[in-house]
């Protein structure tokens, strides 16, 4: 090591050190700022070594150094298993493999490692971006590989090394790619995991939660990501009827409300009365790492791995920790449970002492009426008459949410309606439900789908009438537009009054950005569809429609062991070939060369050498000396020179193209 | 027919080759041979891990990433094979050297193809390897060594070119033994005295005027005189051309006797005689050498030297595959 000296770095320690931030960009957010900061240092350290500037640690120093940060490791995660905490030590593991590598074998088990980091990465996201970022990621790891294999001489400049490497690498990749798409697709799909899922598969943002609290958040999110996607089979159903069901909460405790322990009804729940044509379509729901599943009001099949429960809501039987998709069947007219009574009891309970001034207004309207329709309608018409306001920043509530709302801030979104609605039908005598899920959708104006956004999050209200069942009532929908205080939740909040949403961005530069983003919603979608949502079932629709209908996992197995075949061949007789065109090269210009004569007339006979051929040419064209003698020494030079220099080729390809004879 | 067969599947040529070949040697499909590596090893373990993960977490990308990985590496089989495929081998002409020195064995490997080849290991068994690139269409000449006990002729013995690029997973490699012999002179004692007076015989006839030192005289030009020694002054006096004779030959020649070396063993006494050959070469003597069944004139000179080394060199040995 020369004191002060930058050393040159080699095309493949500046390769390793690019691949291990590489894979450890993806993991940044999911670790603690001083992991990374540590890591940050061991790589530092490295590229300072490989500049000549520090020595490596020695095994003592390396040894406290793992010791410690595995003990911080410890201390943040409680284990070194599972996917954040795994991934941590992995990285842990990684980094300091690069302060003892020290060899070729040392160098190859970074890329090892570095590319089992990339599967941890997985875990986190599998977004089309990081499928993009793991086609980059994958170039520069097998440009470090070669890198690693190969001892350039030292008279090649690193800038030719670099471009040699990864014109090497992407030409691999390119070759290996159908390869990799033919096992993608044909190797056979085992359903559900082989051991029990790590237990911190991350927590996802959604705008629906297990339990709801009016009043305790201040404020709604507005949160614009894709909750899940629908494509119709048929018609689209009326922007009144989008109502996604989910969540559903029965039990009231004054403040909050929840579903504690979904009962699963041995009834087959989708027997109800259905009117009107029933609404086909596939929903591809977007991991929420919960098990809820959504479906139109009302859903008449329930999907593989899941059950209803008795609030007609459907649970997966796993969480949704990856893009799912399920074929649905829903009919938006229905009537349900019409004389179903025994077990109403439980959607009137009430805390004791809750929301007294409004069982005060209940008493006075069961006065005038005790007919609970009029109940119903007296209510939507309190909140459409008195001074409600819609507002996605209302003012928090204390003591009790329900009163407080009614009688002093009346400013709330839809949870506050359907919650204080549900609690005035509970005091009326009026079995009553808060139902979540989503409202609306946007239709992709590029596509043929519809985007069900996290911003669309909703609740509202069941409510059982005799004769007439359980019927859905969005207290939200009676607050005049005038009220409410943003204008884009008019046409969100009011999309089933008729409203088209598109109205509302007039201006050409919003259009343009809701163009790009609805075509990248289509690309994503694309994504979902064909990588990410890809399982045995898609596999074997893919197989049916072309030409393979109820495949085996025999004939799978055999077609793909066929096909690769088949594969290999093609890319190995490509890469194989014989090259005897470039041993014909020297024939192949000399036969241009004597296309070029024929033009003028000049044809060379059997018998005749190039020399006597070339002799013949100049008795007659004196002009062309120079140039038919030119081109024939070369050629005889590479023909009768037993390993002609690369250089002569050149150069008689030159002279050949040059020849332009006049006739 | 089956022989032919039997011959190309033998076993024995997927380790030791095809046994001596003349060169060049050309490596083909059917000489080339390639298998995985250790590391080629680990990473197939990596791969079924990243599948196991894949299937556990029923992942795509993880999916996607194993398969591309995968593939890869069944790519780079192709790439590793191709690397060696249709290289020619031959090998230069091997200087002999004695016994103890080391010998240079010139190798070149000609790339007559648009591809460039990188990183050929060239190697005997058992030795570190010479790595080289070897540019399209240029040939690449490469020095290995070889450290010859036993004098004699020798043919080279089998050496591998492999290769590990481009990803390092598999090895392709391919024997060459070519049929291509080089000389080791015996190994010469450490004496530095020429044998005792009594074994110079003096010339009877004495000055032929063939020598080089003292001018003796003139005679008539015959053909094939050298033009330096024609007496040009007579030539241009028109005397016609005569020849400018000297001598110098005069001195005694040396016979180095194999019988007067009795009761050494045989090894030891071929190493006296050609410490015996060298000195008296540096010291310009005239010399011969008389082994049992040979007889070389005196004389003296660079090819002079070499047949007596050679004739020691032989004495008794048949060519050796090493």
């Amino acid at each position: 090591m020369t004191e002060g000296k930058i050393q040159r770095l080699s095309p493949s320690s500046i390769l390793i050190l690019l691949s291990v931030l590489m894979v450890l960009i993806p993991l940044v957010p999911y670790m603690p700022l001083w992991l990374i900061l540590f890591y940050l240092i061991l790589i530092s350290w490295r590229l300072m070594h490989d500049l000549g500037r520090v020595p490596l640690p020695g095994r003592f120093i390396r040894l406290v150094m793992v010791l410690i940060a595995l003990g911080l490791i410890i201390f943040q995660y409680f284990t070194l298993f599972g996917r954040t905490a795994g991934s941590a030590f992995l990285a842990l593991l990684l980094c300091m493999k690069l302060l003892e590598m020290h060899n070729q074998r040392d160098r190859m088990v970074v890329i090892f490692l570095a590319s089992f980091m990339m599967v941890l990465g997985f875990l986190f996201s599998q977004s089309l971006f990081t499928g993009i970022y793991m086609i980059i990621e994958a170039v520069i790891l097998t440009t470090a590989l070669i890198s690693i294999n190969h001892t350039p001489a030292s008279y090649v400049s690193y800038t030719t090394t670099y471009k040699q490497y990864l014109r090497l690498a992407s030409r691999m990749l390119v070759q290996a790619a159908p390869l990799c798409i033919l096992l993608f697709v044909l190797f056979p799909r085992i359903p559900g995991p082989l051991w029990g899922m790590p237990e911190d598969v991350a927590s996802a943002t959604t705008g629906l939660s297990e339990e709801m609290s009016p009043g305790r958040i201040s404020q709604l999110s507005n949160n614009d990501a894709v909750a899940f996607r629908v494509k119709f089979k048929h018609e689209i159903p009326e922007p009144a009827d989008l109502y996604w069901r989910g969540p559903v909460f029965w039990n009231f405790n004054g403040t909050r409300w929840d579903a504690p322990g979904s009962l699963f009804s041995s009834r087959l729940e989708t027997e109800y009365e259905k009117y009107g044509p029933a609404v086909d379509y596939t929903l591809t729901l977007e991991p929420h790492q919960q098990r809820w599943l959504f479906a139109l009001d009302l859903p008449a099949i329930i999907p593989p791995q899941s059950r209803m429960t008795t609030e007609l809501q459907i649970l997966s039987l796993h969480v949704i920790d990856k893009v799912t998709r399920y074929e649905m069947r829903s009919y938006t007219r229905y009537r349900i449970e019409p004389d179903f009574s025994i077990n109403l009891q439980r959607y009137l309970v009430l805390p004791k002492n809750s929301a007294p001034r409004s069982q005060q207004l209940i008493q006075q309207w069961l006065a005038e009426s005790p007919d609970k329709h009029q109940i119903v309608k007296n209510a939507l018409r309190y909140f459409r008459d008195q001074e409600f306001y819609y507002s996605r920043t209302p003012p928090l509530l204390f003591d009790d949410p329900v009163d407080e709302f009614l009688f002093q801030t009346r400013k709330g979104y839809c949870e506050h309606y359907a919650s204080a609605f549900t609690v005035m039908m509970r005091q009326a005598g009026i079995p009553a439900r808060v139902v979540t899920g989503y409202l609306g959708g946007e239709m992709n104006p590029l596509s043929d789908y519809m985007i069900v956004r996290q911003s669309d999050a909703h609740a509202w209200s069941e409510v059982w009438l005799e004769q007439q069942g359980w019927i859905r009532i969005d207290p939200t929908s009676m607050i005049p537009p005038e009220r409410i205080e943003n204008t884009a939740d008019i046409f969100r909040r009011q999309a089933q009054a008729g409203q088209e949403r598109q109205l509302i961005e007039l201006a050409w530069l919003g259009q343009t950005f809701r163009q790009g983003r609805y075509a990248w919603d289509a690309v994503n979608n694309r994504w979902n569809q064909w990588i990410i949502g890809f399982n045995e079932k898609r596999q074997l629709a893919l197989l049916s429609t072309l030409g393979m209908p109820d495949i085996t996992w025999r004939g799978m197995t055999f077609l793909l062991f066929t096909s690769m075949t088949a594969i290999l061949l093609v890319v190995g007789l490509y890469l194989l070939r014989s090259s005897k065109k470039q041993l014909d090269r020297v024939n192949t210009l000399y036969q241009r060369f004597l296309s070029k004569m024929a033009i003028l007339g000049f044809t060379k006979q059997e018998h005749e050498t190039a020399l006597s051929f070339a002799s013949r040419v100049k008795s007659s064209r004196n002009d062309m000396t120079q140039q038919v003698d030119g081109i024939t020494r070369l050629y005889n030079k590479i023909r009768y020179t037993p390993h002609p220099p690369g250089y002569l080729y050149e150069k008689l390809e030159l002279a050949v193209k040059k020849f332009q004879p006049t006739p | 027919m089956l022989q032919q067969l039997s011959q190309r599947f033998n076993f024995r040529r997927f380790f030791v080759g095809e046994g001596p070949q003349p060169p060049p040697y050309l490596l083909h499909h059917r000489n080339v041979y390639i298998l995985p590596t250790r590391h080629g090893l680990i990473f197939a373990v990596l791969l079924l891990l990243m599948l196991t993960a894949a299937i556990n977490y029923n992942n795509n990308l993880v999916y996607l990433l194993t398969f591309l990985l995968a593939s890869l590496s069944v790519v780079a089989i192709l790439h590793t094979y191709r690397n060696l495929l249709r290289l020619i081998v031959t090998t230069g002409h091997i200087e002999p050297r004695f016994v103890g020195e080391t010998l240079n064995v010139p190798i070149r490997i000609d790339n007559r193809h648009g591809s460039e080849r990188f990183s050929i290991e060239v190697s005997f068994p058992g030795e570190e390897p010479c790595i080289v690139d070897v540019t399209a269409h240029q040939q690449q000449c490469i020095d290995l060594e070889r450290f010859p006990q036993q004098r004699g002729y020798h043919i080279l013995s089998r050496f591998t070119l492999a290769s590990r690029f481009p990803l390092g997973l598999f090895r392709a490699w391919a024997h060459v033994h070519l049929m291509q012999p080089y000389l080791v002179y015996p190994r010469p004692a450490a004496i530095n005295q020429l044998p005792a007076d009594s074994l110079y015989k003096h010339k009877v006839t004495g000055d032929h005027g063939v020598g080089t030192d003292d001018f003796a005289g003139l005679r008539q030009y015959h053909a094939g005189d050298s033009l330096r020694h024609i007496h040009w002054k007579a030539a241009a006096r028109q005397q016609g051309l005569l020849t400018k004779q000297f001598g110098g030959d005069r001195s005694e020649e040396l016979w180095l006797e194999w019988k007067n070396l009795p009761e050494i063993p045989l090894e030891q006494r071929l190493s006296i005689l050609t410490r015996w050959v060298l000195l008296a070469e540096r010291e310009g003597k005239s010399y011969g050498l008389r082994l049992p069944e040979l007889v070389l004139e005196p004389d003296h000179g660079a090819i002079h030297r070499h047949h007596c080394l050679q004739a020691l060199a032989e004495y008794r040995t048949e060519t050796q595959y090493d």
